[in-house]
């Protein structure tokens, strides 16, 4: 399962160690941490969209002074969604709800420049989200 | 016939029904459009068949406006003129290049698309391009087989460019000018000055010189300047004996408008999060049958309107991105790009994953670039003039001001967004460009095109232009204008095509012209 393997990359990233057996790891999900672990583990690179990140929370008026909360709750809103339901949502589902709200994004000219480039405003805040955990 | 002017005694007069000045891509197509026939023409040609330093020199000038402008390397002054390196790109203008848009100022041909399209037509095959197919893309892909992206069309189009060899005029027009017996090409032969009546009303002879060689002197019912985008107009300032501005130039015009493409290349790199996708139908040149083929991004006509932008094309390059980073590999997964999976698997392993060095820069090879060309907006302050310093003949050289619409900054900003949007929408990949990083500069990379338009601009009023429709100067009977200085506006295409065509036009404009006189 790819958003399993990609959880347990970026749980190593964060120092969080790796997370043995199912029960486990959706348990887990229903943390803030691990809600956000999750969401960042669609992220390939994740040293890069960590570097990624930190230039949006640096530049981004929203993504500035955010929470780790507000920032899951901002992602989730994007793609319709909640707390609550994420633990129960498949993770193709999830990983289809967020490629569908980037494309919305570039469509919409929801975007955000960082460094030099432009993203979509879904991806920016994921890599700041990761940067918010770690 | 090709003559050594070197040959001619001192005095000698040249005796024609037309003479042309300047044996580039204008010029030979002229004279060609007469060979066979009845009529007399003169095509006088500064250099000889090859580059020769001390001929080119009387091109030197001085650049005294945007530093990135070069005034001595992009022409050539030798038989075929420019197009003895001219990269061979071609594209007629679109429709909307020619009207008069009210979010550009100075905007508007006297001419439309429709008129100049007959001669597009023609001009194909001698600039040497096969099927007149530029609005049918579908005609290309059939042959070619390769996946075109799947654009918004209210942003971005697929449009198609045609490569010449390219054709060096002088070079495959040679022979069949030299077997022509009503054309004399005079070589080495460098006009001096374009002399007029008392009135400056009309043209009655040129003096000519070559540099190890005689003063002679060329006559004629009809001249036709086509020495290029600068040249035109220098020949014109300098030809001030009974105009002291210069002939022509009672409006204070000639020299004014001086255009060249914005170039930024590239505008913005695109970090492929797909290293797989085929973008050849954009990056790479395709033979089909005689030609050759390649495609480009434009923006429809409809947002240009809507955007109030002025026209620009993007061309897809594999070239070694800018960015320090492969930033668009971090969104493969979102992207559902084919393969990641290898990229998951083989970073699974990994006790510290993320981020490896040789990885890193094995994908930063995965990557496009977008080179931005965009059409400059007509500024009348941007100049040639004449400057104080002297060429080989004791002529005064150029002083070349280019300048730039600081508007225009906000429209390539405009374009490179809407690329990146789209490659974004796409799933393909994410942009970084040093315009995204500071959209208030021009970034380090602006570069003219080497495109020289506008210092003999064509307009339906003489009080806002100095050629009229058929290219003749305003207020002189029997002196024409060919080559890229008539373009009032010169959209994003490189200009060789609508020389060529413009030049066909004036051509069978002269013939009218002659024949009714004959009559």
């Amino acid at each position: 399962m790819n958003s399993r393997r990609g959880f347990l990359k970026t749980s190593v990233l964060l120092g969080g160690g790796a997370l043995v057996g199912s029960g486990l790891f959706y348990s887990k999900l229903k943390h803030t941490r691990g809600m956000a672990g999750l969401l960042v583990s669609f992220l390939e690179y994740p040293q890069l969209a960590l570097t990624v990140g930190q230039g949006v929370l640096k530049s981004d008026p929203t993504a500035y002074n955010i929470s780790l909360e507000q920032m899951i709750d901002t992602l989730l809103q994007g793609i319709n969604t909640s707390r609550d339901q994420l633990p129960e949502m498949p993770p193709e589902q999830l990983l289809d709800a967020l490629h569908q709200r980037v494309r919305a994004d570039f469509e919409n000219e929801q975007i955000i420049l960082v460094n030099g480039w432009l993203l979509s405003r879904t991806e920016a805040y994921l890599c700041s989200l990761l940067a918010l955990l770690s | 016939m090709l003559i050594d002017a070197r040959q001619l005694e001192q005095g000698d007069v040249i005796d024609a029904d037309i003479c042309i000045i300047g044996a580039g891509a204008a010029g030979i197509t002229i004279a060609r459009e007469f060979t066979g026939g009845s009529t007399q023409v003169a095509l006088l040609e500064s250099g000889g068949l090859a580059f020769d330093e001390k001929t080119q020199s009387l091109y030197q000038g001085e650049n005294i406006g945007l530093p990135s402008f070069d005034v001595d390397v992009n022409r050539l002054r030798y038989f075929g003129g420019t197009t003895n390196h001219w990269a061979g790109h071609c594209r007629p203008l679109d429709a909307i290049d020619f009207e008069q848009r009210n979010w550009i100022s100075h905007s508007g041909w006297p001419i439309s698309r429709h008129d100049l399209d007959p001669y597009y037509l023609r001009a194909q095959p001698i600039v040497g391009l096969g099927p007149y197919e530029y609005e049918n893309l579908d005609f290309w892909r059939n042959k070619i087989k390769l996946p075109e992206l799947e654009l918004d069309k209210n942003r971005l189009n697929t449009v198609v460019y045609n490569q010449s060899p390219p054709t060096r005029f002088g070079q495959v027009y040679r022979h069949e000018l030299e077997q022509a017996d009503n054309i004399k090409v005079y070589l080495n032969a460098n006009v001096l000055e374009i002399q007029t009546a008392d009135n400056a009303a009309e043209v009655t002879g040129l003096k000519l010189a070559c540099i190890d060689g005689p003063t002679f002197s060329a006559k004629a019912k009809l001249f036709i300047l086509a020495t290029g985008g600068m040249e035109n107009a220098r020949l014109l300032l300098l030809s001030d004996r009974n105009h002291t501005k210069g002939l022509g130039n009672d409006n204070d015009l000639v020299g004014r408008y001086f255009m060249d493409h914005i170039l930024l290349r590239p505008g913005a790199d695109v970090s492929l999060s797909d290293p797989n996708v085929d973008l050849s139908l954009y990056s790479a040149l395709h033979r089909v049958h005689d030609s050759q083929m390649f495609a480009i991004l434009a923006s429809p006509e409809a947002l240009l309107r809507k955007e109030r932008l002025n026209n620009f094309r993007i061309h897809l390059l594999r070239r070694k991105p800018a960015y320090p980073a492969p930033v668009g590999r971090i969104m493969s997964r979102i992207d559902k790009v084919h393969g990641t999976l290898d990229v998951n698997e083989r970073e699974a392993g990994q006790k510290q994953p993320g981020l490896d060095e040789h990885e890193l820069r094995k994908v930063g090879r995965d990557a496009i670039s977008l080179h931005m060309v965009l059409e400059p907006t007509p500024n009348p302050d941007s100049r040639i003039t004449l400057s104080n310093q002297t060429d080989f003949f004791g002529q005064r050289k150029l002083d070349v001001n280019w300048q730039i619409d600081h508007k225009d900054l906000s429209i390539c900003y405009r374009a490179m967004e809407l690329a990146a949007l789209e490659f974004g929408r796409l799933g393909l990949g994410r942009a970084y460009g040093a315009i995204f990083a500071d959209a208030a500069h021009w970034p380090g990379n602006l570069e003219a095109g080497r495109h020289h338009c506008g210092t003999t601009r064509m307009t339906g009023d003489p009080k806002t232009g100095v050629v009229d429709l058929n290219c003749k100067i305003n207020t002189v009977s029997n002196l024409y204008v060919a080559g890229s200085s008539v373009f009032p506006t010169i959209g994003y295409a490189n200009p060789t095509l609508s020389i060529v065509a413009l030049a066909l036009r004036l051509a069978d404009h002269i013939r009218e012209r002659l024949h009714g006189r004959q009559a």
